[in-house]
């Protein structure tokens, strides 16, 4: 199985700097939507130009891109600050990648860029469903070896999009190792103490930090986030490095309100103590809760 | 056996000193078998030598007694009130009474958990007051000091002879009581580490956190003392205006911590706070049930306008709890 995030670093797409290079290896198109939308409007205010290489299948125009953004308040004007390429102009007239030649274009778009004044050229590539044998992916990974090469001066940024149902596992593997970061979805929580995360294979949230009483409304909110949630619900607690028993009510008061729809809410992760709160109060017995397997400290 | 006291829908709470086991049974089988013969759920947490006794005594009536050792029925004041509710949760039937027969532990306790059962007796007037459970606490007078047993006419309003009711004179308003029994908790060295006043929940449980691993605590212990003290001084920061000081210390066997808060106007901590466990809904007083279920003892001490918690935490000796 490959992990969305294996061993690379994470950086949440809010945070992209020029310079990163980062992969995202996504099997939700809710996930790919709203890291899109925040690729997007990360490079409005940075401003950075855009450029999307799209794939087979892919946006063909800015208001097909925007549409699959999903933007709960109306798409932003990329006017003038947005390229698609289409998957005619990634690859040879045989429909093979060129590496070499994308790059040159890739080279020649920064300079333009730069020329117009923008900060850094920002890609967001798509080229995973170009693959269809192995020669594919190895001339996707010689484009991202020369990607790589060319962030060293911080004259771009890029993320890899690799859709999890539609690539090879070997070669996914092999194509997010060739990325020193993998992006996230901004935080629906970050304050000094506390960062909530929405996680979506399966769907739910990362919690890391402290909860307690200054941070209930926090963890309130997030937990709304997933209310809609169509099936179960995965709460991700191995950072959790305190959480108070007002928190945790919250997390039986939700799991409740989830077995009504006839739905599960698992906390995996747990610190074992938390685990023994939880049964010495008898809220393991709670509806809709299941306990998974404890984390050590 | 008279019934003026088991028709109430209230709790009804009674003392039975016994000096033999024939005057155990004068009380207990007839208040046990009277129970199962109106089809009440009956418990008897007692010691393994009186359930033998209750058992030969009921004969077949002895397979709907539900039993319980009395040392592991809640080892500490708190959990023993637990485990009551508990029980009635699990058995509750409505509109119908249940009986308790309900012997505390009095060997070999020091004199502080001693103190902390006799207040916890007498708390139970209130605690339970709107169960409708009938509970009969016997007290062996072969095994009990003079001074406990006198206690127990204190604690209960009336007190059992075989079949007959007598009102205890001595008994005393549970909170009156718990005020003047017991030693207060201990006061901090000058030496113990010391923060605040602060009115910073998490800045407290932080420097908890870090004395508690000064003094060698680790994994779950460590977070379980951050847990009791971060949820004991929630508790007392909840009041507007509140800001309590830590001072933590360490004592054999326990990290010994002590919170401080000058009450804000109107603000006091009832002596019988955080007994009972948390409910669905919440209320204010969960935080420090929880305390006082993860400290070996939690003391309220009230002194004129300021309240003192003192906690007591498995420290890096306590080996029954590793």
């Amino acid at each position: 199985m490959v992990h969305p995030h294996g061993g690379r670093r994470r950086v949440h797409v809010g945070d992209l700097r020029p310079g990163d290079h980062a992969c995202l290896l996504f099997d939700s198109d809710e996930e790919r939507a709203l890291l899109l939308g925040g690729f997007l409007l990360g490079g409005l205010d940075a401003k950075d130009k855009i450029l999307y290489l799209a794939g087979e299948g892919g946006p063909t125009g800015h208001e097909a891109l925007l549409d699959r953004c999903r933007f709960p308040a109306g798409p932003p004007d990329l006017s003038g600050r947005l390229e698609i390429v289409g998957p005619e102009e990634d690859s040879s007239g045989r429909g093979e990648l060129e590496p070499a030649a994308l790059l040159e274009r890739l080279r020649a778009a920064a300079d333009r860029s730069r020329r117009e004044g923008y900060r850094t050229l920002r890609i967001a590539a798509d080229l995973g469903t170009l693959l269809r044998n192995g020669r594919d992916v190895h001339r996707l990974l010689r484009y991202e070896a020369l990607l790589a090469a060319e962030f060293v001066d911080d004259e771009a940024l890029a993320v890899c999009q690799y859709d999890l149902r539609r690539c090879d596992p070997a070669a996914l593997d092999a194509l997010a190792a060739a990325h020193p970061r993998s992006v996230e979805v901004d935080p629906l929580v970050r304050t000094a103490d506390l960062v909530v995360v929405r996680t979506f294979s399966p769907p739910g949230l990362r919690i890391e930090g402290a909860v307690d009483a200054g941070s209930h409304g926090h963890l309130r909110e997030a937990l709304q986030s997933v209310a809609a949630v169509r099936g179960d619900v995965r709460l991700e607690m191995s950072r959790v490095e305190f959480l108070d028993l007002g928190g945790l009510r919250l997390l039986m008061t939700f799991a409740r309100a989830r077995a009504a729809r006839h739905y599960a809410v698992e906390l995996t992760g747990l610190l074992p103590h938390l685990l023994r709160v939880i049964t010495l109060i008898g809220w393991d017995r709670t509806p809709g809760l299941r306990l998974g397997a404890a984390h050590a400290y | 056996m008279p019934t003026d006291h088991a028709d109430g829908t209230g709790f009804v709470h009674h003392a039975c000193l016994y000096g033999s086991d024939e005057e155990f049974l004068a009380t207990a089988l007839p208040f046990v078998r009277d129970g199962l013969v109106a089809g009440e759920p009956v418990l008897a947490a007692t010691t393994p030598a009186n359930i033998e006794l209750l058992r030969d005594a009921l004969g077949e009536r002895a397979h709907a007694l539900d039993t319980a050792e009395t040392a592991y029925f809640g080892r500490r004041p708190v959990e023993r009130v637990s485990a009551f509710l508990r029980y009635h949760d699990r058995r509750a039937r409505p509109g119908r009474r249940m009986r308790m027969l309900a012997e505390p532990m009095w060997g070999g306790r020091s004199a502080r958990q001693v103190a902390e059962w006799k207040r916890m007796e007498s708390g139970l007037n209130v605690l339970l007051a709107e169960l409708p459970v009938w509970m009969i606490c016997p007290y062996d007078t072969r095994a009990v000091s003079a001074d406990v047993a006198a206690a127990a006419c204190v604690t209960h309003p009336v007190r059992m002879d075989g079949e007959r009711a007598h009102p205890c004179a001595r008994y005393t308003d549970p909170l009156a009581y718990a005020a003047a029994i017991g030693p207060p908790p201990d006061t901090a060295p000058a030496t113990a580490a010391r923060m605040g006043p602060t009115a910073d929940a998490s800045a407290v449980r932080l420097f908890a956190r870090e004395r508690a691993a000064v003094a060698g605590l680790t994994g779950e212990r460590l977070a379980l003392a951050e847990f009791a003290v971060a949820e004991a001084a929630g508790y007392l920061l909840a009041a507007d205006g509140a800001r309590v000081a830590l001072r933590i210390w360490e004592v054999p066997g326990a990290l010994a911590c002590e919170l401080l808060r000058d009450d804000p106007h109107g603000a006091s901590v009832p002596a019988f706070a955080g007994f009972l466990p948390p409910a669905e809904a919440p209320d204010p007083e969960d935080g420090l049930w929880l305390a006082r279920t993860l400290s070996e003892s939690l003391e309220v001490c009230a002194e004129g306008p300021r309240t003192r918690l003192g906690l007591r935490l498995a420290g890096l000796r306590d080996a029954e709890c590793g």
